[in-house]
């Protein structure tokens, strides 16, 4: 069962947390019977929050902590989190997991997935979930939606936009990986 | 105009009361705040806010 955190500096409205977990169901996820919602709230001190947030982890609530923010790089594992000891700034609302959640994907350096092709190159398996069944998640989900237009931009050139083409055009219209790609072979 | 520092929002029943009572016209920075007796709010929909956050809760343990 998953152990999803919810941390507020102050009470929230109920009609908030109704929406929230009202979306939640219509994914599948309902309370008490596949996740538990383990609440942290404040008075409405926002000097409370670091506190409140190293309770809330601490409880065993699932979250990756990527790397840059001191310690270990995570790895879809449980950690216990320290503002002291981890991150950046000891102020993890701020300066932590809400700035860990709006990062790209990265593949951990420590990851033991990177043999998996997906894991090592997409950070997981964002475009298809079903394609890569044994890919964990390794890092901070790809969150580039959440800026405007990032998904109409044209995507960029790189080693893993050319795997993942490579990946996706099957067996008819197969081309050479970079790393085996001969040089005068053509462009991508 | 009233901001958004939590404090206010502990404080929220106390301060739509005085904003009524010294007759102070007051723009609000949650719905909920007109709702209960504020003069007007002028905000996004929060709700919308927490239905986003679902779906990214999904997605992130989920992979």
């Amino acid at each position: 069962m998953r152990r999803i955190g919810l941390l507020r500096a102050a009470q929230q409205p109920e009609h908030e947390l109704a929406a929230f977990l009202r979306a939640l169901s219509q994914h599948g996820y309902v309370q008490g019977r596949n996740f538990v919602l383990v609440p942290q709230v404040g008075d409405g001190s926002t000097a409370r929050l670091p506190e409140l947030a190293a309770a809330l982890v601490n409880q065993g609530v699932e979250y990756n902590r990527d790397r840059g923010h001191g310690g270990s790089a995570g790895c879809g594992g449980r950690k216990q989190y320290h503002p002291d000891r981890d991150g950046v700034s000891r102020d993890p609302f701020i300066g932590g997991l809400v700035k860990n959640l709006s990062r790209r994907a990265e593949t951990s350096p420590d990851c033991q997935h990177g043999k998996n092709i997906s894991s090592k190159v997409f950070g997981y398996s964002r475009n298809d979930p079903g394609a890569y069944p044994d890919c964990r998640p390794c890092d901070t989900p790809d969150l580039a939606p959440v800026r405007a237009g990032a998904r109409t931009r044209p995507q960029r050139r790189s080693v893993s936009n050319m795997l993942h083409r490579y990946a996706a055009t099957g067996s008819g219209r197969r081309r050479h990986a970079p790393s085996t790609r001969l040089k005068g072979q053509g462009r991508w | 105009m009233r901001g958004s520092p939590y404090f206010s929002s502990v404080q929220r029943r106390l301060i739509i009361d005085s904003a009524a009572e010294h007759r102070l016209p007051t723009i609000y920075e949650r719905r909920d705040d007109a709702e209960r007796g504020g003069l007007v709010s002028y905000a996004p929909n929060v709700e919308i806010n927490y239905r986003a956050t679902a779906e990214y809760v999904v997605r992130y343990p989920g992979g």
